[in-house]
Formats: structure tokens, C-alpha cells, sequence
């Protein structure tokens, strides 16, 4: 039983994930604010428990769950997230009207669906972490059930979702069959470096579960239709939340257990990371609405952070953790303020929305200017240094052509964050005023994103020296 | 610590004049002035202290930034003879182009003085940094207040022609990017700090297959010879110039511009002089093509704000030239012809800007007989056209005689060609005055009011600069002289190495 204090957080967010769901009947108008305070306090309650946790080293539950640096700083980056994404929406469920507590219980299942994931020792358990994640997803994604766009979503996330995972299942499958278990401990080292048809085949398909969930070419088709369907925050969780888990996870299934196929998935990543960065930034370029521009986007960031996969380094591994964070930042400056620029019924998504709105809502647009510049990877900001380490690592291996192509792709996505800077500040506002309310928890998530993607610009060392030693801990 | 206190202060000051409270828009001018004057006396303290004898960098600080694994950045400035001329440049030109625009600007007062500051804080760490992380750091940063100054506060177009510009930088400088890590891996430098890297070159224990420092030297090439810009990566320049606010033109033109050309000396001759020297004769080709090029399409425009672009195209063309000539006349005439175009083209630029608070034309065909009118204005632009054309006794004459003097030591027949450029430059400066100044006067351009105290304020500094550095150049060669000589003769060692048949001794 002791073995269960690991998991703590975990059990925290679902009790109080439970504790909600049965609340919900008894609640009225008056206090329908409670789940979304109770969901807020639960993750921040989770957030201590990692942090007084956080030297544990343990393989606990027979090597089912692995409770080490790089797991406790995967679940505290989830979960702060997590935490910014719960507060944000308290206010913009009011404003949809759809405040109801079962919201905020489904973030704190997915949450602990994500922490799973990443701190499995175990393909079954981390095909279990994705399905809590994933099916909480589908009923976020659609949760409302009145607008057809919103749906829509849901239905295409659940349909092709449940496929990939099927992929991800029939792959665990097939390397069970080859090797007997399940356990990343005894995966690795018992592959063969020159896999024979069903090694690559359960690869394979492993690539896709994972590939689906991290929108990676050519399985990221869902992407842009779900992002521009679901609620803001919602779409915010999926592009920040769900994906850094995801890559999180991806990280200790491909360096951990398949490690010795390396060369194998390292040869497939290549091509993937090259057709995921154009794939994203050409199509970005021609939107116009901003949930969909900021999916293509996503899509590109997440062959950005292939680049750093495919390096197969130490340093390559760090720079990924230092990307997921700075990705998880900026994307949530953006996402919080396209929450309130969109309005009532979230009709004002379209980027001519955006116009002069760099002199009405001078807070907000220069949060919104920061966040894109940070996309685009210019200096001072998180988002340049996150792309530095991801190129120095390739380049690092030697792979300088995949860099070149890498920069190429920056320099095109500079056109279409561009653009939402210009429309903002360069074109006269037009004359009807739309007034837009701000609370204080959007304003301080705003803020602490805005604030950690400048910091994290000059002083990228504060989290790299972290990365390094999750690092160490998984990649011997 | 002077060039981080250089920094630190543009950019607090930029800050301070952003939180002065409400819409105070005259205590937010003087704030920015007071700031970027403070800067320049700061400067100057730079300029009397600077050893014009040591080759070596000077005011050098360095501070650990990003350690980790085998990535190694520090924050390291200093400064040699020629990034000491041109931060002195930066400061001067600054609250020249803020007092400049004192009436211009109406609107979002405070951000535009501010972006200003900025500016000059990324320039500044553009000529300091040597690191080449801190250097593309500096050099991107800046790029974002003059997109804004170009966008918000330009003409008509200033949306397409903001766009231009960033985009045509960015690709350029991401490529740099690329090739900057590429060298760090490739050669297996321990730091990103320049004159470690440079002296693993030098001293061959870095040695990068023809290839390979081939496609690294094109990487950096290309992103400074946007900046330059060299034709034919010119075509956001006059762009940019005609859609700028008069305070950005003179910036772009007077500082931005010279970035590039401070590239190629810093960057491109040390830490890749094989393939400098082989691409040297493309190189010569461009500018020349840039120097007549720019001349003629300068002729025939009807506009005064795109034909000083153009002649912008032109005069970089002789930069660029006297960089790759490779020996110390023309790196020196090089350096000098950057302050000169500097000082001379900035003047230009806010004449033109005085005209067009008055007149609110750019195009030739509508002015004409204005010396008739403003008189003080028109002898301000008689020694400034003067000056830009290369006028013997004035700062243009200088820089222009020793480059040509440099590519005649190397060859004299591309140096031929370019000694046209002159002539041209005459031609187009002298043909514009003429419309502009003489000839009737219309109707409607009688009534113009001559230059206010302020404007005197303006253009008398850059009028001062103009003569002294025409008549006393030694006052500013004897900086640049050891810091010239050693870049010319750091590949001049190399070239012997090379093809040591070829190689004639020149002097």
C-alpha cells in the first residue's frame, strides 16, 4: 500500500475529480463557481505533492510506474498547466453559459490520464493513460452540445482518435508477441538493432498511436477542425496540454523501451519532422481563423520538436523538455487571449478581428504580439532559444541538412504570425468598440506566460539545467 | 562595463519614456532626447579612451550565459577601431533623427521615441557582441522596433513595405542562424565567442573542407548582403525608405544599412578568408553592377525619398567594394564611406522629411525654385548633395578616394568601372538639385517658412561633421587605421597561402 504515496497527485485529482461529479446535482446558480475553485485547488494541491516528492526515485508496483526526476517534472509541468487552463475557463463557461462541474471533472481525469503516461513503466499503462486522456478529450472537445461546429469536432476527434489508438494497441500487441512483456525494462536491450518484420511492424504502429496524439504529418488531419471546433480553452488544453504529455510520454516510450531501434524510428522521424514542419507552415500561411492558424502552427511546432527527436543525443532529449515548455507557454499566452478577443459565443475568431486591436486593448495585444513573436522564434524569447537547442542538438549528430530545412520553415512561419501583429497595430481600428472583460485569473495566466516566455529568452539555464538531469534520468 | 551601460541605458530609456504618465507627448520627447544625449556623451567618453594603437578588441566583458553540455554562450562585448566608429555614428544619428521628427509625429508619441531607444540598444549590441549567438541575439531584436516604426507611423504602403522588410531580413539572418551552429559543431569550437573561433582558423586548428566553408561563408553572405544591401537583394530598400517616417529612413540608412557591411568585416573575411577569396571577384561584379545599377535607376525617379534609396544601392555598391578589395586602403575607405553615407544620406533624409512638413510632396516634378523660397534650407542641401556626391574638402570625397585608391592597387579595371559611379552620382544629385531649387517657383510654394531653430539644431551637427570630417579625416583613420590594416592583412596572409603565384605585393 506505502507504494500509492507516488502516486498522490494522482489520487488527489481523482478523488476530487469524483468529489465534483457527485457535487454537481446540489449546485445552483449561485454557487456554480464551486467545481471550477474545487478543480483550481485539487491540481495546485497536486502540484505540492510532486514538489515534496520530488527527489523520489522508485520503480513502483512491480516496475508499472516509474517515479523519477524526469516523471516528476513532466507531472509538474502537466499539471501547471493544467492549473492555468482550469483557472482560465472558470469565467468563460459563465460567459458560454455551460457551467456545469462535470468540465471541470473531465480536466481533472484527462489530467491524471496524462500523468500516467508519463510516468509508465509499462505499454499497458501507457496505452491506459492515453485512453483516460483521450476519451476525456473527445467529451471536452464536444462539450457544447448545442453548437454543430463543437460536434463536429468531437465526432471527427473520436473517430479517428479511436482508431490510432487501436494502431497503438495492435503494436504493443505485436511486440509482446516478439519479446513476451510489456515492461520498458525488458524491452530495452532485448531488441534487435536490425528488427526483423514484426519488431518494425509493432514500431510502426506504435509511431502512428503516438504520432496522432502529437499531430505529426501524416496523421495530423484532425488537428485543425478539432482546434477550430472545440471551446477555446479546450482547444488550448488539447494543443499545450494533451501534446506535451503526449510528447512527454513519447520521449521515455522511444529513448526507454525502443531504444535499440534508434536508427529505425530515428530514419522515420527524419522524413515525418520534414513533412510535419511544411505541412504545418504552408498551410498556416493561408487561414484566417485564428484557432485554425494557431492549429496549423501547433502542427509545425510539433515538427520542430521531431528535429530534437530525431537527434537521438542526450542534448537532443533536454532540448525537447526545454521545448515543450516554451511551446506550452507561449501557446498558452495566445490561446488565454484569443479566449477573450473571441466574445460571446465565440463568433470573433476570424484574424480581421484582430484589427487595431493593438491600440483598444493595448494589455492583451502586446501579450498576443509577445506570444507570436516567441512562435516565430524571435530572439529574447523563449521560443528562439527552444529552437536554438532543438537545431544545435540535430547539428550536434551531424545532421545539418535537416537544420537547413528547419530554418527554412522558420523563416516561413515569421509570414503568418506576422500578420496578426500587423493587423493589430499597422491597419486603423474600425469604429465599433467591443468592450472585453478580463478577470483576474485569465489576466494572471496572461501574465505568468507572458513573463516566463521573456525570462526563460534571456535565461533559458533556469530549465535547462533541469531538463539535463530528467535527462540523465531516463537516457543512460 | 561602458558598452553594457551603453546598452542597458537605450533600453531603460526607452522604457522610462514608455511610463511617462498620460498622454504627456512634449516631457516624453525631452525624455528620449535627454536619454539619447546622455548616450552620446557616453559615447564620446568611448572615443577619447579607445587606444587607436591595439589591434586587439577593447572595453572587452565577458559574462557566462548559457553553459550547458557542449553549447558554451557568453555574453561578450568589445570593441575594435571600426565597431567604435560606427556605435559613435549610431549615437550621434539618434537624437538627430528624434529631434527630427518633433512635429512630425503626432501620433503614439511615447511608443515612437521608445522604439527608438530600443533600436539603438540592439544596433549598439550588434557592433559590440563577440559572441555569435549574442550577435544574431542583437541583430534579430532590433529588427522588431523598426518594423514597427516602418508600419505604424509610414505612408500609404508602410503595411507591404514593413512586411518586406522583416520578412527579407529574417530569411536572410535564419539562415545565419543555420550556418552559425553549423560552424559550432562543424568545427568543433568550444564557444560560440568570435575570437576564439577566429583563431582556431587562423591558426589551422580549425579547418573547415572547401565545401563546407563555401556554403557556411554564402549563409552569413547572404544575410548581410540583404542588410547592405547588394544588389540584387535590394529590392526592399527603396521600399522600405519611401514608407518609413523620416526618423526611420534616417536610421535605416544611416545605421541599419551599415550592419551589413559591418558583417562582412567581422564576420564573413576572418572566419571564412578561403572563401572570401574565392568569391571575391562575384562579389566585386555585384557591387559594381550595385554602384551603376543604383546610379541610373536613381536618375529617373520622380520621387526625392526613393531616389536617395537608390543612391543609397549605389553608395553601399563602393563599400562592399573596398571590403573585398582586401587590402587596408580599401577596408579603411570602406569603413569611411559607412560614416560618410551615414552622415550625408541621414541629412538627406531629413531635408527631405523638413520639405515634406511644408510642402507634403516627395515628388520632384511638383517643387521647383525653392531656393528662392527657403534659401538657408537650400544652401543646407547644396553642401549635403555636395558631400554625397564627393566633393574634395568634404566627408564624401575621403572614403570614395580611398576605396577606388584600394581597388586600384588590386585591379585597376573594375576600379575603372567603378570610378564612373562618381560621375553618375553627380550627374543624378546635381540634375535633382537643380529641378528642385531652381527654375520657377509654383504658385502654391511660395508662401514656405525657412528652417526653424530646430531644424538649425539638426542639421548644423551633421553640417559640422560633414567639413570636418572632409578636411581633418585623420581625426577618425587614425581609430580605424591598426583594426583596418589587421583585417586586410589577416587575409592577405591567407590569400599568399592560397596561390601564392598569383598574389602580387600591391605596395
Amino acid at each position: 500500500m506505502s507504494e500509492f504515496r507516488y502516486l498522490l497527485p494522482e489520487t488527489i485529482l481523482s478523488v476530487v475529480g469524483a468529489v465534483i461529479m457527485l457535487l454537481c446535482p446540489f449546485l445552483d446558480h449561485k454557487n456554480s463557481r464551486i467545481p471550477g475553485m474545487l478543480s483550481g485547488l485539487a491540481l495546485l494541491a497536486a502540484v505540492v505533492a510532486v514538489v515534496t516528492g520530488w527527489h523520489q526515485n522508485a520503480a513502483a508496483f512491480g516496475g508499472m510506474v516509474i517515479i523519477d526526476f524526469f516523471s516528476n517534472l513532466a507531472r509538474l509541468l502537466i499539471f501547471t498547466i493544467l492549473f492555468f487552463i482550469s483557472v482560465s475557463s472558470i469565467n468563460f463557461l459563465q460567459r458560454e453559459q455551460i457551467n456545469f462541474g462535470e468540465f471541470y471533472a473531465l480536466l481533472l481525469f484527462v489530467t491524471v490520464g496524462s500523468s500516467l503516461m508519463v510516468l509508465s513503466g509499462d505499454l499497458i499503462l501507457t496505452f491506459l493513460g492515453i485512453e483516460v486522456l483521450s476519451i476525456g478529450s473527445y467529451i471536452l472537445a464536444g462539450f457544447k452540445r448545442d453548437d454543430f461546429r463543437c460536434t463536429e469536432a468531437s465526432m471527427k476527434y473520436f473517430l479517428l482518435g479511436a482508431f490510432s489508438t487501436a494502431f497503438l494497441l495492435y503494436g504493443i500487441a505485436l511486440l509482446y508477441g516478439k519479446i513476451g512483456s510489456t515492461r520498458y525494462v525488458d524491452l530495452a536491450g532485448n531488441l534487435n538493432a536490425t528488427p526483423d518484420a514484426l519488431t518494425l511492424a509493432g514500431l510502426a504502429l506504435i509511431l502512428v498511436g503516438f504520432g496522432f496524439k502529437v499531430a505529426m504529418a501524416p496523421f495530423h488531419v484532425w488537428t485543425p477542425d478539432v482546434y477550430e471546433g472545440a471551446l477555446t480553452p479546450i482547444t488550448a488544453f488539447l494543443s499545450v496540454g494533451s501534446k506535451a504529455a503526449a510528447f512527454l510520454a513519447f520521449v521515455r516510450v522511444f529513448y526507454v523501451a525502443l531504444r535499440d531501434l534508434a536508427h529505425a524510428w530515428s530514419y522515420i522521424l527524419w522524413l515525418a519532422a520534414v513533412l510535419t514542419m511544411f505541412l504545418g507552415n504552408i498551410t498556416a500561411l493561408r487561414q484566417d481563423n485564428i484557432k485554425r492558424m494557431l492549429a496549423y502552427s501547433s502542427i509545425a511546432h510539433a515538427g520542430y520538436i521531431l528535429v530534437g527527436f530525431v537527434a537521438t543525443s542526450h542534448f537532443g532529449v533536454a532540448a525537447v523538455l526545454f521545448y515543450i515548455l516554451s511551446y506550452a507557454l507561449m501557446n498558452l499566452g495566445a490561446f488565454t487571449v484569443v479566449q477573450l478577443i473571441s466574445g460571446e459565443g465565440e463568433n470573433r475568431v476570424s484574424i480581421q478581428d484582430y484589427i487595431g486591436l493593438g491600440w483598444r486593448q493595448k494589455g492583451l495585444a502586446v501579450a498576443l504580439s509577445l506570444s507570436l513573436f516567441s512562435l516565430a522564434g524571435i530572439p529574447a524569447t523563449a521560443g528562439f532559444m527552444g529552437k536554438l537547442f532543438l537545431f544545435s542538438a540535430a547539428a550536434e549528430r551531424g545532421l545539418y541538412r535537416l537544420v537547413v530545412l528547419a530554418v527554412v520553415n522558420s523563416a516561413i512561419a515569421v509570414y503568418y504570425y506576422l500578420r496578426i501583429v500587423v493587423l493589430m497595430y499597422m491597419r486603423e481600428p474600425s469604429s465599433t468598440e467591443v468592450s472585453i472583460g478580463i478577470s483576474f485569473p485569465e489576466a494572471a495566466v496572461i501574465g505568468f506566460s507572458v513573463l516566463g516566455t521573456l525570462i526563460l529568452g534571456f535565461f533559458p539555464g533556469l530549465f535547462m539545467r533541469w531538463a539535463e538531469i530528467a535527462t540523465t534520468s531516463i537516457v543512460r | 562595463m561602458i558598452l553594457s551601460t551603453l546598452i542597458l541605458l537605450s533600453f531603460l530609456g526607452g522604457l522610462l519614456v514608455l511610463l511617462v504618465p498620460g498622454s504627456n507627448e512634449k516631457w516624453a520627447r525631452l525624455c528620449a532626447l535627454a536619454a539619447a544625449l546622455l548616450i552620446f556623451a557616453l559615447s564620446i567618453a568611448l572615443y577619447l579612451r579607445f587606444d587607436p594603437r591595439v589591434a586587439e578588441m577593447q572595453f572587452e566583458e565577458q559574462y557566462r550565459w548559457i553553459h550547458f553540455g557542449s553549447i558554451h554562450i557568453d555574453y561578450r562585448l568589445g570593441i575594435d577601431g571600426i565597431s567604435l566608429l560606427l556605435i559613435l555614428l549610431t549615437t550621434f544619428i539618434t537624437p538627430l533623427a528624434m529631434l527630427g521628427s518633433w512635429s512630425a509625429i503626432g501620433k503614439r508619441v511615447k511608443l515612437f521615441y521608445s522604439l527608438l531607444l530600443f533600436l539603438q540598444a540592439g544596433v549598439i549590441g550588434v557592433f559590440a557582441a563577440l559572441d555569435l549567438i549574442l550577435f544574431y541575439f542583437f541583430w534579430e531584436v532590433m529588427l522588431i522596433p523598426m518594423y514597427f516604426l516602418i508600419g505604424v507611423w509610414g505612408y500609404e504602403r508602410r503595411v507591404y513595405a514593413a512586411v518586406k522588410f522583416f520578412l527579407y531580413t529574417m530569411a536572410g539572418s535564419l539562415l545565419m542562424l543555420a550556418a552559425i551552429i553549423t560552424l559550432y559543431f562543424y568545427s568543433g569550437a568550444t564557444t560560440f565567442s568570435l575570437p576564439e573561433i577566429i583563431a582556431g582558423i587562423q591558426h589551422r586548428t580549425t579547418v573547415l573542407p572547401g565545401r563546407v566553408e563555401a556554403f557556411l561563408f554564402s549563409c552569413f553572405f547572404l544575410a548581410f548582403a540583404i542588410k547592405v544591401p547588394l544588389f540584387p537583394f535590394h529590392t526592399w530598400l527603396p521600399d522600405a525608405h519611401v514608407e518609413a517616417p523620416t526618423a526611420g529612413s534616417v536610421v535605416l540608412a544611416s545605421i541599419l544599412l551599415k550592419m551589413g557591411a559591418y558583417g562582412f568585416l567581422r564576420f564573413c573575411l576572418p572566419l571564412f578568408p578561403r572563401a572570401s577569396i574565392k568569391f571575391a571577384p562575384l562579389i566585386i561584379t555585384l557591387a559594381i553592377i550595385g554602384i551603376i545599377y543604383g546610379a541610373l535607376v536613381a536618375m529617373v525617379q520622380p520621387d526625392l525619398k526613393k531616389l536617395i534609396a537608390y543612391s543609397s544601392v549605389s553608395h553601399l555598391g563602393f563599400v562592399v567594394l573596398g571590403i573585398f578589395v582586401f587590402n587596408t586602403e580599401g577596408v579603411m575607405g570602406a569603413n569611411y564611406q559607412m560614416l560618410n553615407h551615414g552622415i550625408s544620406t541621414g541629412a538627406l533624409f531629413l531635408l527631405v522629411g523638413m520639405l515634406y512638413e511644408r510642402t507634403h510632396t516627395r515628388q520632384i516634378a511638383d517643387l521647383g525654385g525653392l531656393a528662392h523660397v527657403i534659401p538657408a534650407y537650400s544652401a543646407f542641401f547644396l553642401v549635403t548633395t555636395l558631400a554625397s556626391i564627393g566633393l574634395p574638402g568634404l566627408n564624401g570625397f575621403v572614403g570614395e578616394w580611398l576605396v577606388l585608391l584600394g581597388s586600384f592597387l588590386a585591379s585597376p579595371q573594375p576600379a575603372a568601372i567603378a570610378a564612373t559611379g562618381m560621375i553618375f552620382s553627380a550627374v543624378y544629385m546635381l540634375w535633382m538639385y537643380q529641378r528642385v531649387f531652381f527654375g520657377n517657383v509654383r504658385e502654391a510654394n511660395r508662401s514656405f517658412a525657412d528652417l526653424k531653430l530646430r531644424e538649425y539644431a539638426v542639421l548644423v551637427p551633421l553640417l559640422v561633421m560633414m567639413i570636418w570630417m572632409g578636411m581633418y579625416s585623420a581625426s577618425f583613420l587614425r581609430k580605424l587605421d591598426v583594426s583596418a590594416a589587421k583585417i586586410a592583412s589577416d587575409i592577405q596572409a591567407v590569400r599568399q597561402e592560397v596561390s601564392p603565384q598569383r598574389y602580387r605585393v600591391s605596395r
